[in-house]
């Protein structure tokens, strides 16, 4: 919901952001100031020989990239940035030190953020401040990223800009949630970095803390068709419409969104999300069976290629495909293929394998699923299916009042430090059916309960709970 | 443009010109035209090469798009040569994938295979690959993972170290579409687990294993003892009074198991890091619900040494766990998947690796690991076992 | 997200209506959540009546008897200051002074952990020193053991601190704190500092004389 008086930020939707000479801070020579020759002679003024040992082999070095920053900065030079020049020379120094030492040398405690929001910066300070003076302080900074991160240059290099102006010039693409993350800001930096974020590039923070965390996800129908909901145009609504939940910790502990456009979960929703939304289908897969055909043949490459660096024989069909589906609902008679749907759990292993041939349904909609998360502290869970179908169109009431019932629920019920997956262990799958105002189904389940111990509500039971034990003597006595 | 100390900021008037709440820029803003015009009209796709894709739209349209690996951790200096490639062969447009590669789409296949080219040649000047494409199909992909030693402050392992030390091993698979199945690589560098390493086929997790210390002093004043008694899984901690009569806590060491949830609620119980951190292997998890239900990563290594700077004893059990996987498992089985097929025993045989009682289940739900059953493959486990009993 | 709610709220508070707010909070749980984005505001009115209708509702949670509540959301308050969470939580000691005014017995350990987890962190420095103050006398004890991270305070540069802090220790009738209140009788910064519902202006110097007077005052009775 817009603030009153920002209406025009808030209507920014496929409008054109600045273009990056309109905001740059860096003019041309200061980008192109330093030469080969000049980054191969670069010594770090700390003993850094455990980490230049990371240089070699072919996987991209992060300590290359990090040397690469120092020279940038120290030829900028200190007039020109707002953090010490020195914060990267500094931090491949602490690193190595850690290297040594096989400890961290980052302290607990540091809070830090911008007046009005509860989150979104992440203070860090280092143990050995004589030591490394320049590194001090190293605050995170989390920025909201665009949908399936996407990017125009203008857009990069601005924020490129104001990370190397006013930060350590060193970035996260991405962070584990999704977030842009500025590495490396000092306290005084941060409302100026939040306003030139917000003025310049048209962005918010991302969020921290026991908040709802900025969700992310796949790319859906931007480029995949597989997709059976639009991811991007899903997270952005929702993104947009709890921003006060996203700024403002009010909840019990962290909660995630993550949107997955099909069961592949390329965005691991159902591993990581305390609210998983994964795109599903109800109707028939559709068949192209002249395309089925030319798969059958071996004209098609199966998996749109992605086995070719191995040579596993010729494509077969039967045993690729029909037999190994998981509810063996396909049949092949040599030329054409049928799928009895209704015994299909859309696995998409099929569609995977042909996807010239197959397509995912037309009638789609998303699935939700409820209360993944790490291990701490009862353990690690994956999100529990919960509601099997729902469609996703705009303005998405019907899933908004799903998520107003979990939070408003969660909020009060949920204990310190519980995400909403141990809470829903803790007071029981039937309860938060309840809460819902869903009837259970055995698609919630793998399997019935195996132990007996059944709790029956008073006004299932005929004479309810309560007990006279004179009447049960009268008719056994002692 | 914003210069100097404060920008846009004034401290006198913080609340002057401040924006909040809007949120990320909508993606609209950012859409290629090529993916802008096809928005929900993808019909199918095709890996022409490793690292190359093609989207086919129903209106005839193709978008092709070259994916290449990233560090993750990026400065703004390779992020600006991301600009110059994408300005020079993708009209500004550039995106990156939710494992942290990064994808540039370009509307015809001529320039697809120019930029391809361009960003297999690039170096650093250290000798590794800056932009090295490949990561599609049949191969390994990015090794998700966390800070480590460049920034968290709970880590028992670094991050970027053993990822690039695991990532150069296994750099043909990333090159390659070769393996049974897709093989997803996680990193965590402590219990709090930032990212889906509960669920990756290999997932490497840095682990500490000593009981926390406790500031007996101050832990009474900072900290509200019934949470730091409750925050304990395995209640291995209970209240006491010191000698010197300060409430406190004390840790019974034989329960505590070092996940440091007590350190989270209290910081005058620090969970010492030092010799006995380390880095644990886990394999056989899976997100995707392709054929098989979505699975848990299993501890297959307690611990292994951390170390620096290449993490060899690591890299050594992860490549001779792909190799053999490559080797045996069916076409589409993912790790998880063969593991079970030949049964765990055989995979520990087959691995070299000992299996010891740091690997039974002792948590939680524990019985529900049991094998409950009769069937199983006779291995050099299980001879140990019956000698052990006089059994043979 | 309704924007009835949030209305209703912005001014039940603005007029400090808390009966009828109380009332709301209790019906439905989204007024409540409300209340708890306020303690965020930028707005000084808001925040602050934020706070205190935050305080009555846990008073009155705490006297119909649902004590863990009320430990539960002074943890979440607690929570949002510690960095693990990576939250910041901005209103989180005065809300806890706040509601220990309400509820004295919760003092231990809740009085002696808000000025541990505040009094080193500078965006929550000034909250714990309001706290500090709130609570007075009754803090008094915790304010002793915390003593050289408390006098350490008066170094810094900023006159807000100086000036809250100065006042913080007229109310707790801090002894050890007197030379440090000696030597800021002469600086002259405005500093404003909400007290029983209002927002009072004084310079420093006079906030430092009236908390020396009220030191004198304390060692008379004790």
């Amino acid at each position: 919901m817009s603030i009153p008086g920002q209406e025009k930020q808030w209507d920014k939707e496929e409008k054109e952001h600045r273009k990056y000479n309109d905001v740059r801070i860096f003019d041309d020579n200061q980008l192109n100031n330093y030469t080969e020759d000049e980054l191969k002679n670069y010594k770090c003024k700390h003993d850094i020989s455990q980490l230049e040992q990371l240089e070699s082999g072919p996987w991209p070095s992060f300590v290359s990239d990090l040397k690469r920053e120092a020279v940038h900065r120290h030829k900028v030079g200190q007039d020109n940035l707002m953090i010490p020049a020195d914060i990267v020379d500094d931090l491949l120094g602490i690193v190595e030190l850690s290297y040594k030492e096989r400890e961290t040398h980052w302290k607990h405690g540091g809070i830090v953020g911008v007046l009005g929001y509860g989150g979104g910066i992440v203070g860090r300070y280092n143990d050995q401040q004589a030591k490394f003076p320049n590194i001090a302080h190293f605050h995170t900074i989390r920025v909201a990223q665009p949908g399936a991160k996407f990017y125009t240059t203008d857009y990069l290099r601005a924020f490129s800009d104001i990370a190397e102006y006013r930060g350590s010039g060193l970035t996260n693409l991405h962070g584990s949630t999704g977030d842009m993350v500025i590495l490396g800001s000092f306290s005084e930096q941060l409302e100026p970095l939040f306003f030139d974020l917000t003025h310049d590039l048209g962005v918010d923070l991302g969020g921290s803390g026991g908040n709802l965390r900025t969700p992310s996800d796949c790319i859906g129908k931007a480029r995949c068709e597989f997709a059976c909901y639009d991811t991007m145009a899903l997270c952005y609504d929702l993104t947009m419409t709890y921003q006060d939940e996203l700024h403002r910790p009010a909840f019990p502990y962290k909660f995630k969104f993550k949107f997955d456009g099909c069961p592949n979960c390329c965005i691991a929703s159902i591993a990581r999300a305390d609210m998983s939304y994964i795109g599903t289908w109800k109707d028939d897969i559709r068949i192209n069976q002249d395309a089925v055909q030319e798969y059958a043949a071996g004209k098609i490459p199966p998996d749109g290629g992605g086995f070719a660096g191995r040579d596993w024989g010729k494509f077969d069909i039967q045993a690729e495909v029909i037999n190994l589906c998981p509810t063996q609902c396909m049949k092949w008679d040599g030329k054409k293929i049928s799928i009895n749907n209704a015994e299909c759990n859309r696995c998409m292993h099929c569609i995977d394998v042909m996807p010239e041939a197959l397509r995912v349904g037309k009638d789609q909609g998303l699935s939700i699923l409820f209360g993944a998360k790490a291990p701490i502290l009862e353990g690690a869970q994956m999100s529990c299916m919960t509601i099997p179908f729902m469609y996703a169109n705009a303005p998405y009431t019907s899933i908004k009042g799903v998520v107003t019932k979990v939070f408003d629920w969660w909020t009060e019920e949920g204990k310190n430090r519980e995400r909403v997956g141990e809470t829903i262990q803790r007071v029981s799958l039937k309860k938060f059916c309840e809460v819902l105002g869903i009837p259970p189904m055995p698609q919630m389940v793998t399997a019935p309960r195996a132990n007996p111990y059944v709790f029956f509500k008073e006004e299932e039971v005929p004479g309810g709970f309560a007990r006279d034990i004179d009447d049960y003597r009268s008719r056994h006595p002692r | 443009m914003s210069k100097g100390k404060l920008g846009y900021f004034n401290p006198q008037k913080p609340q002057e010109n401040r924006i909040t709440d809007i949120g990320p820029c909508h993606y609209g803003q950012m859409l290629p035209p090529v993916i802008r015009r096809n928005y929900g009209k993808w019909a199918s796709h095709r890996i022409l090469e490793p690292g190359l894709l093609v989207h086919v739209s129903e209106t005839g349209e193709k978008a092709f798009t070259v994916r290449a690996a990233a560090a993750r951790i990026m400065s703004v200096e390779h992020i600006r040569e991301i600009c110059d490639i994408a300005d020079k062969h993708c009209n500004g447009y550039v995106r990156f994938t939710t494992r942290n590669n990064i994808e540039f789409i370009t509307d015809s296949e001529e320039k697809a295979k120019a930029l391809k080219k361009e960003l297999d040649s690039r170096k650093h000047v250290g000798g590794s690959f800056k932009f090295p494409t490949g990561g599609t199909g049949m191969g390994m992909t990015n090794i998700v993972h966390t800070q480590g030693w460049i920034h968290c402050h709970t880590p028992a392992t670094d991050a970027s170290g053993p990822v690039k030390a695991v990532a150069d091993v296994l750099f043909d698979e990333f090159k390659n579409m070769r393996l049974p199945a897709k093989l997803r690589i996680a990193l965590a560098c402590c219990l709090n687990m930032c990212g889906a390493v509960h669920c990756s086929d290999i997932a490497l997790l840095g682990y500490h294993r000593k009981p926390p210390a406790i500031d007996h002093e101050v832990l009474g004043k900072v900290c509200e003892i019934p949470l730091v008694v409750a925050s304990c899984p395995l209640y291995a901690i209970k209240p006491i009074t010191t000698e010197d009569g300060k409430k406190s806590v004390s840790v019974n060491i034989e329960k505590c198991m070092y996940c440091g949830n007590c350190y989270t609620m209290c910081l005058a119980l620090p969970l010492s890091d030092g010799p006995g951190d380390g880095v644990a292997i886990l394999a056989g998890g899976k997100v995707s619900n392709r054929l098989s239900p979505p699975k848990f990563s299993k501890v297959i290594v307690p611990i292994l040494p951390n170390n620096t700077p290449r993490w060899p004893e690591v890299t050594d059990v992860v490549k001779k766990m792909v190799e053999i996987w490559a080797k045996e498992a069916n076409k589409y089985e993912r790790l998880g998947d063969w593991a079970e097929r030949i049964g765990w025993e055989r995979f520990f045989e087959k691995m070299g690796l000992p299996f010891t009682h740091h690997l039974v289940d002792d948590y939680r739900l524990a019985v529900d690991t049991f094998r409950t059953s009769t069937q199983f493959k006779f291995t050099e486990h299980a001879w140990a076992v019956s000698k052990a009993v006089g059994g043979i | 997200m309704d924007k009835s709610v949030k209305q209703q709220v912005r001014e039940l508070l603005r007029k400090r209506d808390y009966e009828p707010l109380l009332d709301l909070c209790e019906r439905d749980r989204r007024f409540w959540q409300e209340v708890r984005f306020r303690l965020f505001d930028m707005d000084e009115n808001l925040r602050w009546t934020a706070i205190e209708m935050a305080a009555k509702l846990m008073q009155h949670w705490w006297s119909s008897g649902q004590e863990e509540k009320v430990r539960i959301y002074i943890r979440t308050l607690f929570w949002s200051m510690s960095d693990e969470s990576g939250g910041i939580g901005w209103s989180a000691p005065q809300t806890i002074a706040e509601i220990i005014v309400n509820i004295p017995e919760i003092i231990d350990p809740y009085g002696s952990m808000m000025i541990a987890h505040s009094i080193e962190e500078p965006p929550l420095m000034k909250g714990g020193l309001w706290g500090i103050g709130r609570l007075g006398r009754r803090i008094a004890e915790s304010v002793n053991f915390f003593e050289d991270k408390i006098l350490a305070v008066f170094q810094s540069e900023d006159s807000e601190i100086l000036g809250i802090a100065a006042w913080a220790m007229g109310e707790a009738g801090f002894q050890p704190a007197r030379p440090l209140l000696e030597e800021l009788r002469f600086r002259t910064e405005n500093v404003q500092i909400y007290i029983n519902g209002k927002f009072l202006q004084k310079k420093v110097g006079r906030w430092a004389e009236e908390s020396i007077g009220k030191i004198e005052k304390s060692r008379g009775i004790s």
